[in-house]
């Protein structure tokens, strides 16, 4: 019995710590006024961060609402912008401004507003294996001002696109 | 002038009657000329009196309620009430002025006319004593309980249920139990529904005018409470209102007036009836939706009625949070229907994804964003029609346990608003709510919290292998009014109308539309009866859906309903299992017998991860507790004729002044009682006066313990969450008839099971057994 739940929680366990997926679109953006970071223990205002969007497992993704995979940008949780109703597709912000060399990866189950640099820390050292990012040619690379809230929501509708139909 | 009057004297009023005058019986004059006086009571057929004990709220018009007696003589009478006893009644002149006993009536005062009325339980002997030579006249009076005359006929013992709420499509019938009014037998009267009054009105107004298709005349014929049963209204009338009071009236005088000697069922706080629309039809006005974009999460969709300006009193606020991975416009059906009865419906964008502190960040600023704001949205359309002091909160999923963690919140002062306080949120409504944060953090308080679930929910399952699941854990954390509609079949996402992923998990689905019908009808009660004051939704909510649901409710929907008081003045507590946690003694202090077998008393928690079976997990099933809170029962089963006693210790015995026998009961999932029973599962409640009296009462008509449902999973067998039902027993259906039992002097509650009651073998958890009032 002991047995058979050590090996269930590894493999639960193996089944979240795992890549996000394919990265389509990775933008810098600045908000002005601040977008709220809430996707952590320590909410603070952002006025400069990442949007990326990023084709996922849906049974990953799929938001629920009890405990599920949180998605990380090295040690921060992601702020998800939006989540396609499949579950196969989310734009999400990272207050990190440059990816190149961050793994991007699921980590443990949680409420990411119980994430703090502790459980950070330690969700990241147990994604070592996985690839740091690198963007290739074909992900859509731009620079974004947002000057208000309307335009921060056309421009999540807009990164949406990039998710297909 | 009243008719009864009049058959008494035999002539006019004016003709011999006079001033009373306070006096001292010493005084009472003696010598020739003395004569018997004579006590008449009006509507008598003679022998003991029978007086309706005045409902409450009725005191300042009791008059009206009470019984009128005529004092005659040819000489001087000391009139008297039974000194031991006078607290109990109340005597008044015709003019209503209250008497003080003993007084003396002049020859010149005689007749007179008075009215003996009952505030309080009791019985009383009325004297008229003359001078030295002649006999005094003496009345027995005995109160009965307050009269209540519209009633359902039922198959079961007393074959009535008095009941207050009423469908719109459905016969109401009255019914006087002549064991109750034995001095009337003989009598007849004339049936009168009438629109509501107050007390003060009807002392201005006694004038009768009936609403029904006709005044019926019956005659109070000997034998049982159903052999006077009479069908008064087909179809009550209710108008474009949610809610219609009606008062019934037996005028025994025939004149067409509400005089004392009648009968009234509805003077007091309380209407008659109530008459309720069908709650899924939409309501009178019309409903526009607006939408506001502020910022990123104060985002909403709000519905008003487009007629608010209108309005002569502000619309209550409903607002609605959602949950994750829904969306704030996917509650138009709740916008569009409840706007159509006069709210303002909000919903706002959810910040669920972090956790559930954020979406209570959410449910706040959005909350202080509307008040704030609102008057200055739409040109003004909501200034000043909008009632800020009665919000209603109801969130979904971890928007559902995000509205109540919002409410610990503004109550431990941890988040304090702009614009509103703890005191405006009147009821929190979680439709399927996670429990993140325990429920010392998520924590109902003492406000009014309902709880909206699924049985089909595959999200927030319910299911023992999840903590966070277990949404039934803050309703039973809640210290104020609680009730759960629980809905057989509901799926997690059935709740929206956004789509959502199918998350529904079990047999028997109930469709999206049903579902809906049922969430509009239970939202149009709650709502209703708590930011609008319509006090006859609450029957919707108190009474058990099984025995009898508001029109619109799909008959095949399976409800399972807890309604429960607030531990205040208001209730007595005869066991909630958590004060005495010795099973063989109850909270009141009174002891606990049973031939029920396997009992055990605990908290009801399910101990394990699964719904199988486990004899060392008696509360199997159980989802009300874990890891925290503190809600304890009993649970046992029984395979032949069994009882649970219950006894009542002194100074709690005497019950006439309450009015429902409430307790709450759930059949142990998967257990092999519970299979074996396979359905519904009934019981009997016995009464036990001091006199070894024993009345019985089946819980048939006023709802059985609903069968677990049958989902797979988690274990083996069939059988989810146990299913808490509460069964509100009026405590008239124990004295209708004559039984003879004596509700001044209750020494026992026993709960009978088996082959008489409808279950051979069953499995049972019970909790809060209570005495309450409607």
């Amino acid at each position: 019995m002991r047995l058979a739940f050590v090996l269930l929680a590894a493999a639960a366990w193996a089944a979240v710590a795992t890549p996000l997926g394919d990265v389509r679109a990775v933008h810098r953006v600045h908000f002005q006024p601040a977008w709220e970071y809430t996707a952590t223990a320590s909410p603070r205002p952002l006025h400069d961060g990442t949007v990326i969007v990023v084709e996922v497992d849906p049974t990953l993704g799929r938001l629920r609402q009890g405990r599920q995979p949180v998605p990380y940008v090295d040690d921060r949780p992601l702020e998800l912008l939006a989540v396609r109703r499949d579950g196969a597709c989310l734009v999400g912000l990272t207050p990190y401004t440059d990816l190149r060399g961050r793994r991007l990866y699921w980590g443990p189950d949680a409420l990411a507003e119980t994430i703090d640099a502790e459980r950070g820390a330690s969700a990241l050292a147990d994604a070592a294996a996985i690839v740091p990012f690198e963007p290739s040619a074909d992900v859509a690379r731009n620079e974004v001002d947002l000057p208000d809230h309307a335009t921060a929501r056309l421009y999540i509708e807009a990164m949406m696109r990039h998710c297909g139909p | 002038m009243a008719a009864w009057l009049l058959a008494c004297t035999g002539e006019s009023p004016q003709g011999k009657g006079g001033d009373l005058t306070p006096g001292d019986d010493t005084d009472a004059p003696v010598g020739p000329g003395c004569s018997d006086p004579t006590l008449t009571a009006a509507h008598s057929a003679g022998g003991t009196v029978y007086v309706p004990l005045a409902a409450r709220g009725a005191e300042e018009a009791a008059a009206l309620g009470g019984r009128p007696i005529v004092v005659d003589g040819e000489s001087a009478v000391t009139l008297s009430l039974d000194a031991s006893l006078e607290g109990a009644a109340a005597v008044r002149d015709a003019a209503g002025e209250l008497l003080t006993l003993p007084m003396e009536l002049t020859p010149e005062a005689l007749p007179a006319r008075i009215t003996v009325s009952f505030i309080e339980p009791g019985a009383a002997t009325l004297r008229a004593t003359p001078g030295e030579g002649c006999a005094a006249a003496a009345l027995e009076l005995r109160s009965t309980l307050p009269t209540e005359l519209a009633v359902q006929p039922i198959p079961t013992a007393p074959g009535v249920w008095h009941r207050d709420t009423w469908r719109q499509d459905e016969a109401i019938s009255v019914a006087l139990d002549p064991a109750e009014h034995p001095d009337r037998v003989g009598l007849s009267y004339d049936i009168w529904v009438v629109a509501h009054k107050e007390p003060a009105a009807w002392l201005a107004d006694p004038t009768l005018t009936d609403v029904t298709d006709g005044v019926e005349r019956a005659t109070l014929v000997a034998g049982a409470a159903r052999d006077n049963l009479v069908e008064v209204w087909a179809r009550p009338r209710v108008g474009a209102r949610l809610t219609a009071a009606w008062d019934v009236v037996l005028d025994f005088g025939g004149d067409g007036r509400l005089d004392p000697g009648d009968l009234i069922d509805g003077l007091g706080a309380r209407p008659g009836l109530w008459s309720t629309a069908t709650l899924t039809d939409p309501g009178r006005f019309t409903p526009h939706r607006e939408r506001i974009d502020d910022a990123p999460f104060l985002v909403q969709e709000i519905w008003y009625p487009e007629e608010i300006g209108s309005f002569t009193q502000p619309a209550p606020l409903v607002i609605l949070s959602h949950g994750n991975g829904h969306s704030y416009d996917w509650y138009d059906h709740l916008g569009r229907h409840l706007s159509s009865w006069g709210y303002v419906f909000m919903s706002h964008a959810n910040n669920t994804v972090p956790g559930v502190e954020t979406a209570s960040n959410t449910t706040l600023k959005n909350t202080d964003h509307f008040v704030t704001n609102h008057a200055g949205w739409f040109g003004g359309a909501l200034a000043g029609h909008v009632d800020t002091h009665h919000i209603a909160w109801i969130g979904h999923s971890r928007g559902g346990e995000g509205v109540v963690y919002a409410y610990d919140r503004l109550v431990e002062g941890s988040y304090i608003p702009d614009s509103f306080t703890a005191a405006d949120i009147a009821l929190i409504s979680s439709i399927a709510p996670t429990v993140f944060l325990g429920v010392a953090n998520s924590d109902p308080h003492e406000v009014f919290y309902h709880q909206l679930l699924g049985s089909a929910d595959g999200d927030v399952t319910g299911g023992v292998d999840c903590d966070l699941c277990q949404s039934l854990r803050i309703a039973n954390a809640g210290l104020g009014p609680v009730a759960v509609t629980y809905l057989q079949g509901a799926s997690h996402n059935a709740f929206h109308n956004g789509g959502g992923w199918d998350d529904g998990t079990g047999p028997d689905r109930l469709s999206t539309d049903k579902v809906h019908a049922v969430q509009l009808a239970t939202y149009t009660a709650l709502l209703g009866w708590r930011l609008q004051g319509l006090e006859g939704l609450a029957g919707w909510l108190k009474t058990s859906p099984d025995a009898v649901r508001p029109a619109g409710v799909p008959d095949e929907a399976i409800i399972a309903s807890t309604w429960r008081d607030a531990p205040t003045d208001e209730v007595q507590i005869l066991d909630a299992f958590q004060l005495n946690k010795d099973a063989e003694l109850n909270d009141a202090g009174g002891a606990v017998q049973w031939t029920v077998t396997n009992l055990v008393e605990a908290l009801m928690d399910d101990r394990n991860l699964a719904f199988t079976w486990n004899e060392n997990d008696p509360m199997n099933g159980m989802t009300a507790v874990h890891r925290d809170g503190f809600e304890r029962g009993v649970v046992f089963d029984w395979t032949t004729d069994s009882t649970y006693t219950t006894r009542i210790p002194d100074g709690l015995r005497d019950w006439r002044t309450w009015e429902v026998l409430s307790l709450r009961a759930a059949q142990g999932t998967r257990h092999p009682e519970t299979v074996a029973h396979d359905g519904p599962l009934g019981f009997a409640v016995e009464l036990i006066d001091g006199a070894e009296r024993t009345v019985r009462v089946p819980i048939d008509p006023y709802g059985l313990v609903s069968a677990p449902y049958p989902r797979d999973g988690l274990g083996q067998g069939r059988g989810w969450q146990n299913e808490m039902n509460t069964v509100r027993v009026p405590l008239r259906a124990f004295i209708t008839n004559g039984t003879g039992l004596d509700l001044a002097d209750i020494r026992a509650v026993r709960l009978v099971f088996g082959t008489e009651t409808g279950a051979v073998s069953g499995r049972l958890v019970l909790d809060d057994i209570y005495l309450g009032r409607w």
